[in-house]
């Protein structure tokens, strides 16, 4: 909302407030209020300030210049007993027009100092302006074009009777709709600063013959209707304030009738709308609910389709006006319709005033994409006693009456509210006698009826729909109090504060990731349905039903899309290792019918070295389960050994299918580790990469954050160990892990350890695909072990990874 | 040989010891010279083996005097070598020389850094959890009614404009969104858990905006609420200035001026003294020394009645603020959109 100073004054002296006040300068202070009640000023701009010595210019000459197609050699008079020359890009004018020039030495709002200069070589001795320059309007198309009667020389501010005028930018909440009109905003400064408030002047209309309309135009969304005729309003005039308050406001003048419609809405706050009477059938208008498919065209030159109420339902969806033909001639509150749209030359004119229900109108504008000035405030609450002060002062503003005014007024009863004291002071926490609550509240415009000493029953003004509760209330009696004189007290905390476990495992987690050098990346939640299909993934996507981008319109299933961007963009600018990890959310359609989709947290982590060193997919998983303690909750297996539904099911897509592992708990799979399918990368970046791209993931609630096993870890033997290599053959699918985990088995009554210490490929191999071996060390925990004993384990070694089928020892 | 010539041999060897030691440089010289006077074939021993001329009785005599010589040099020998040794290693360490900054960084994996906005959210926790609240989270998909009903925020309500959503296809029609704000947790934490309540909410959200310099379609903010007996806005206003003052340090101040937001009446917005200019007005704080950080209220009656609170006998606060926007405060990012690009070249340095 745009606030004029000069409107405001009109009901409230604050010029007075320089006087009473050592604090600065009026607009400062006001600026101070208008903050501290909630009426944010987001801008405080000045207009028609620093214009001394911009004079009226008219054009004498206007000459190209070599070499410079933007700007021209302008020669001016300017009243001057010799022209003046000026550099100038504009093109919107021509010879004898007249411009505003502004002459070396003045300092244009902005702090914009002129001064002479060159351009290409030739001399400019001041700046012709724009509107806007001068800081009189939004128009940056050109310069500023002049009466041509003005006399050259004369000062712009003379010229067109312009007096400085300070506009407030105020952020209104959508708690105050009081507030989107001067009226609103001067009451409620007037009452901050105890000064005397007077309403707007108005016409005296009590001559006019007032016809009563049956309540049955009101339909099921009107509470109110006025309907007052205009004639000869073609000869009317509006006083030159309201186009200049208006522009000042941020609305452009149109026609006297129009500019003093808009004029009363800002100024009271109560939308109406003229329709030319002559393209009507009559002056009788109704508000009823749109029928089905019913269509209008707008003001706007758009056409909308309104929709009729819901089957088996009243409630209305769209309010329309309708005219006594039954045609759709306005969408209620929101826009008027083209067909009736009123001209400088209409001569009659009959004005809507009405309040309507404001969740009707929201919706409507809120379905059509539809907002105006009107809806606005209608959805956010026009006082509904306000619209015969709205017609009398439209009425004073065009300087004549109406020729009829028609009224259906629905019943109105202001609600009653009971207030506390003791609440106030309980929820403010300050001690506030009732007599300040009660003066201030009635100051505010408050009924107070305070026949009861421990409760007062208050009626808010009819300005303040949006006051319900007795909450509402204490907050307007603290916003007029002073959120700054409320009390400070200290909050003592009953309870102790502190992480819970995940919290701390969550922290530890990017501790260790950071350390193992993996820099945290935030990747989008949301993303491009090519992305998680380009994974090989066709399982069913959470989408987003109104997205923006189609690149941001599914649900992340897994992190692997969003750090393979992150992959792609650090590749791309010839980084040569990538390491990353996340820690977030991914989301997937549940297997049951629930409220909300699944939601799991998952770490991801991406190693990417173009020489192909560095981090191992599978040490970082030991490393991260040791670390955490969950080595025995979690097995391995290679992931093309997991059938298609429990993949599908698992969401891990885009990874190379032999070269991973897929994590299981208990037979679930919940997560993976291993390379990224190395086409999947391609096809994303346009070339194969150097090296595989080591890539894990998993569902932390289910691993590493997941419930730790107690372990008794045994003492160290204190007796000599035995060590000695075995050499396996085995078949290309046998992971390393899993014989190792079988020898393991087999020496559970000892200290030991087990180490892969080669694992080899090739020609020399006849029978087997590879060779495995182990270093083992054995000890006893309670005595030396004998040769025949170390014989006997190896032995039984040997026998249980041939049993069990995984492969044959080598000689 | 008699006792008087024996002494004038020690005392001559003694002489002879003492020059030599004079002339003593390196372990080296020391070690060559405690051999030749008390090694198993030095002169000392030598001296012993002449002892066969003399007197019996005079024997243990004639070796105390030896001893003494002997207990002398290993003495002073024992006594010069550490300084010795020292010399030397010193001189070892001085000639050895390499550029401990000049590193082979290539295969190098040194160790990696958090992302701003989770460190950011840690000194955040961590300020909160030392006045004594605990950290509680909350699903970032949320049913419309978590995340506009029960706070109070109406179909068609104003303030739903401001919140543009993204609504997943999933159960019914605009049923089921992103939530817009981390309230919605506060929804849940008063249904779940028993009062009193001490709670902050930190956690991701997404606004349908496009995204700008300012703005990211997902962000962080942090909520905090607290209900119990006699909770008012003066421990509200007295906790954020707690807040305020542990998080950015005792020179910055908080104030608050009446906003509006549909869960909380009274309602306010809260600022904070520009940490830029620490109050004195700057280009960052558009000249008025305070920055606005988030909003803040009393929990509105109907936000209790919608998890079965009883406000006449309950009262609480709540308040949030953008995690992210704090981020961009304090470490000067100019473009947020860099926070979720994960370039390297930023994220190494940030």
């Amino acid at each position: 909302m745009r606030v004029v100073l000069s409107w405001l004054n009109e009901f409230a002296d604050f010029n007075s407030l320089s006087n009473s006040s050592e604090q600065g300068d009026v607009v400062s202070i006001m600026v101070e209020a208008m903050n501290s009640l909630g009426l944010v000023v987001e801008g405080v701009e000045r207009s028609g300030f620093n214009l001394d010595g911009v004079v009226v210019a008219r054009v004498l000459e206007v000459h190209s210049i070599e070499g410079a197609d933007r700007i021209r050699r302008i020669v001016v008079d300017a009243g001057r007993s010799e022209t003046e020359q000026i550099v100038c890009g504009a093109f919107n004018f021509g010879v004898g027009d007249q411009v505003p020039l502004a002459r070396p030495g003045v300092v244009l709002p902005g702090d914009f100092a002129i001064s002479p200069r060159k351009m290409k070589g030739v001399a400019s001795n001041g700046m012709l302006c724009s509107a806007k320059e001068l800081g009189l309007g939004l128009d940056l198309d050109g310069l500023m074009i002049l009466d041509p009667s003005l006399a050259p020389g004369l000062e712009v501010t003379q010229a067109l009777g312009i007096t400085p005028e300070v506009v407030f930018d105020l952020a209104i909440e959508a708690n105050r709709p009081d507030a989107n009109s001067h009226i609103g905003v001067a009451r409620e400064l007037a009452c901050y600063f105890d000064l005397d408030f007077s309403g707007p002047e108005v016409a005296d209309l009590s001559s006019v013959e007032v016809k009563p309309l049956d309540d049955g135009v009101l339909g099921e969304g009107a509470t109110s209707l006025i309907i007052a005729n205009f004639e000869g309003t073609s000869l009317l005039e509006a006083p030159p304030y309201v186009a200049r308050r208006l522009e000042l406001a941020g609305m452009r003048s149109i026609s006297p009738v129009v500019d003093v419609s808009n004029y009363v809405m800002l100024e009271v706050g109560q939308p109406t709308h003229p329709y030319d009477l002559t393209l009507l059938p009559s002056s009788s208008l109704v508000v009823r609910s749109a029928k089905p498919k019913e269509e209008i065209v707008t003001l706007d030159g758009v056409v909308r389709t309104l929709a009729e109420p819901r089957r088996g339902s009243e409630e209305p969806l769209d309010l329309v006006i309708a005219d006594s033909n039954d045609s759709v001639v306005g969408i209620a509150g929101i826009m008027g319709g083209h067909s009736s749209e009123i001209a400088s030359t209409t001569n009659e004119v009959i004005l809507e005033i009405a309040h309507f229900r404001s969740d009707l109108i929201a919706k409507t504008s809120k379905r059509l994409g539809l907002r105006s000035e009107a809806s606005a405030r209608f959805e956010r609450g026009v006082d509904p006693l306000i619209g015969q002060l709205a017609l009398g002062r439209f009425s004073f503003l065009l300087g004549t009456s109406p020729t009829s005014i028609a009224i259906a007024r629905g019943e109105f009863v202001a609600p009653v509210i009971e207030v506390r004291p003791s609440r106030i002071v309980a929820l403010l926490g300050s001690d506030i006698p009732i007599s300040v609550v009660a003066k201030k509240l009635g100051i505010m415009g408050f009924e107070i009826d305070e026949a009861n000493e421990a409760t007062l029953m208050v009626t808010p003004p009819s300005n303040r729909p949006d006051i319900r509760i007795e909450a509402d209330v204490i907050e307007e009696f603290a916003r007029h109090f002073g959120y700054s004189n409320i009390q400070r007290h200290q909050l003592l905390v009953p309870n102790v504060g502190r992480l819970s476990l995940v919290q701390r495992k969550r922290r530890e987690l990017v501790g260790f990731c950071v350390a193992k050098g993996f820099y945290e990346a935030w990747s989008s939640t949301l993303l491009g349905p090519d992305e998680q299909r380009r994974l090989g993934d066709y399982g069913r996507e959470l989408s987003v039903s109104n997205p923006m981008v189609a690149e941001e319109s599914i649900l992340r299933r897994s992190m692997l899309a969003g750090l393979l961007r992150g992959l792609i963009a650090n590749v791309r600018r010839r980084e040569e290792t990538v390491a990353l990890f996340e820690v977030g959310k991914v989301f997937s359609y549940p297997k049951y019918d629930q409220a909300l989709p699944d939601e799991s947290e998952h770490g991801a982590w991406l190693f990417y070295r173009q020489s192909g060193l560095g981090i191992w997919g599978y040490d970082l998983y030991l490393d991260l389960i040791s670390h955490f303690g969950v080595e025995e909750n979690l097995s391995v297996v290679r992931l093309s050994e997991i059938e298609v539904a429990r993949q599908l099911e698992a969401g891990y897509f885009g990874m190379h299918p032999n070269n991973t592992l897929a994590i299981l708990r208990d037979g679930e799979m919940v997560g993976v580790c291993g390379e990224i399918n190395p086409f999947v990368v391609e096809d994303i970046l346009g070339e194969a990469l150097p090296s595989p791209v080591v890539y894990m993931e998993m569902d932390l609630d289910k691993t590493i954050f997941g419930e730790v096993a107690t372990q008794v870890v045994p003492a160290p033997s204190q007796f000599p160990s035995a060590e000695f290599d075995l050499s396996f053959g085995v078949e290309r699918a046998v992971l390393a892990d899993m014989l190792a985990k079988e020898i393991q088995k087999g020496l559970k009554s000892y200290a030991s350890t087990i180490e892969l210490i080669d694992a080899y490929e090739g020609p020399a191999l006849r029978d087997y695909a590879r060779s495995l071996t182990y270093r083992i060390n054995v000890a006893s925990f309670d005595h030396t072990l004998t040769d025949a004993e170390i014989r006997a384990v190896r032995n039984g070694l040997i026998d249980q990874v041939e049993r069990a089928g995984l492969g044959k020892l080598r000689d | 040989m008699d006792i008087d010539q024996l002494q004038d041999l020690v005392k001559q060897l003694s002489t002879e010891f003492d020059s030599r030691f004079i002339k003593v440089e390196s372990v080296g010289d020391l070690d060559l010279l405690a051999s030749d006077f008390t090694g198993k074939k030095g002169k000392v021993a030598g001296i012993y083996r002449q002892l066969g001329g003399l007197e019996a009785s005079l024997r243990p005599k004639a070796g105390e005097i030896i001893n003494e010589l002997r207990d002398r040099i290993d003495r002073v020998v024992a006594e010069a070598r550490p300084d010795l040794v020292n010399r030397e290693r010193s001189m070892v360490l001085a000639s050895s020389f390499s550029d401990p900054t000049a590193r082979p960084g290539r295969d190098r994996i040194s160790s990696a850094r958090s992302h701003l906005v989770t460190r950011t959210r840690m000194q955040l926790e961590d300020t909160f959890i030392g006045m004594g609240f605990s950290v509680e989270e909350g699903p970032e998909v949320e049913s419309e009614w978590y995340n506009f009903e029960a706070l109070n925020i109406p179909k068609f309500h104003p303030a739903r404009d401001g919140q543009d959503s993204f609504y997943l296809n999933y159960g019914a029609d605009n049923s089921v969104l992103l939530r817009t704000h981390t309230s919605p947790v506060q929804i849940r934490v008063m249904q779940n858990q028993s009062l009193p309540i001490y709670a902050i909410m930190p956690g991701r959200v997404f606004r349908r905006d496009t995204a700008d310099a300012r703005h990211t379609v997902g962000f962080h903010q942090i909520e905090g609420l607290v209900v119990d007996r006699g909770i008012n806005f003066g421990h509200l206003a007295g906790t954020i200035e707690a807040f305020t003052q542990s998080y950015f340090g005792p020179d910055i101040k908080s104030r608050l001026r009446p906003a509006y937001f549909p869960f909380t009446e009274p309602s306010a917005e809260f600022e904070v003294t520009c940490t830029i200019c620490r109050g004195s007005g700057c280009r960052t704080c558009s000249s008025t020394g305070w920055i606005e950080l988030g909003g803040c209220g009393m929990v509105h009656p109907n936000v209790f009645s919608a998890v079965g609170i009883d406000s006449e006998v309950y009262s609480g606060f709540a308040f949030g603020f953008g995690i992210d926007r704090l981020t961009q405060m304090r470490y000067e990012i100019p473009d947020m959109r860099i926070l979720t690009e994960n370039d390297l070249r930023y994220l190494s340095r940030a």
